[in-house]
C-alpha cells in the first residue's frame, strides 16, 4: 500500500470565544465522523472511527496553564478496535 | 474523570461536608479543646487540600468516540465558563482560562493513523502583573 502522508499545523493567539468554536468544531466532527481543518498553509481532512485513544492533559506551573487533548485512531479499525477485522473464536469437535 | 459540571458539584459538597463536620464536633467538645480540635481539623484541612490540588493532571484512555465527545464537551461548557475543573481519583485541579489563550492545533494522517492534537496555554489570572512608572 503505498504512503499517504499529510499534516496541518495551526498557532495564533485568540480569544476565549473562538477557542470554544474551535473545540466546538472539533466536537462535531468528532460526533459525525468527519473533521476538516484548514488555514492559508494547507488543509486537512480526517475521519475519526472506531476506538479513540484520547490523552487529557492540564497544567499549572509557574503562572501559566495549559490544557492539551491528544486523540489518535487507526482507520482500518472495527469497533472492537483492531485493524485486521472481527476476531472469530470456534471450539474444534475434532 | 468527571465533567467539569459534575466536577465543580463535587467540590461544593465537599466544602459542605467539611463546614457540616466541624461544627458538629465543636458542639461534643469542652471549649478549650474545641478550640484545639478546631485548630488541628483546620491544619488537616488545608493539609488535604494542597495534596489534593495537583499541578498536573494525566488521564489516558481507549474509548469509543461518543465517550470522547463526553470529554470534549465538558471542557467546551469549562471554558464557556471560565473554570474547568479536573478530577482524578483524590486528585485535582482546577483551570480558569484567560480572557485571551494561545491555541496550538495539529492533525496528521499516515495510512490509517490518524490523530489531532488541541492545545491551549494562557498566563494565569494571580501572576504578579508588571508596573512601570515615571518618577
Amino acid at each position: 500500500m503505498a504512503d499517504e502522508e499529510s499534516e496541518f499545523e495551526h498557532g495564533s493567539l485568540q480569544d476565549k470565544a473562538t477557542v470554544v468554536r474551535y473545540l466546538n468544531a472539533i466536537t462535531e466532527g468528532f460526533d459525525n465522523g468527519s473533521i476538516s481543518l484548514g488555514n492559508r498553509g494547507g488543509k486537512i481532512h480526517l475521519k475519526p472511527k472506531g476506538m479513540i485513544d484520547l490523552t487529557v492533559r492540564a497544567t499549572h506551573k509557574r503562572g501559566r496553564m495549559q490544557l492539551t487533548l491528544n486523540a489518535s485512531w487507526k482507520n482500518g479499525d472495527d469497533e472492537n478496535g483492531n485493524g485486521h477485522g472481527k476476531l472469530v473464536i470456534t471450539p474444534d469437535d475434532n | 474523570m468527571a465533567t467539569a459540571t459534575e466536577a465543580a458539584a463535587d467540590a461544593r459538597s465537599a466544602k459542605r461536608h467539611t463546614k457540616n463536620k466541624s461544627k458538629s464536633k465543636a458542639k461534643k467538645t469542652a471549649a478549650p479543646l474545641a478550640e484545639k480540635s478546631k485548630n488541628i481539623e483546620k491544619k488537616s484541612a488545608s493539609d488535604a487540600k494542597a495534596k489534593a490540588e495537583k499541578s498536573r493532571i494525566k488521564f489516558e484512555g481507549v474509548m469509543s468516540r461518543d465517550e470522547a465527545v463526553a470529554y470534549f464537551e465538558a471542557i467546551v461548557v469549562g471554558l464557556k465558563k471560565g473554570a474547568i475543573k479536573f478530577r482524578q481519583g483524590d486528585d485535582a485541579l482546577s483551570l480558569a482560562p484567560g480572557a485571551y489563550v494561545e491555541v496550538s492545533v495539529k492533525a496528521a494522517r499516515k495510512n490509517a493513523a490518524q490523530r489531532v492534537s488541541f492545545d491551549v496555554s494562557w498566563i494565569a489570572d494571580d501572576v504578579d502583573s508588571l508596573q512601570i512608572t515615571t518618577e
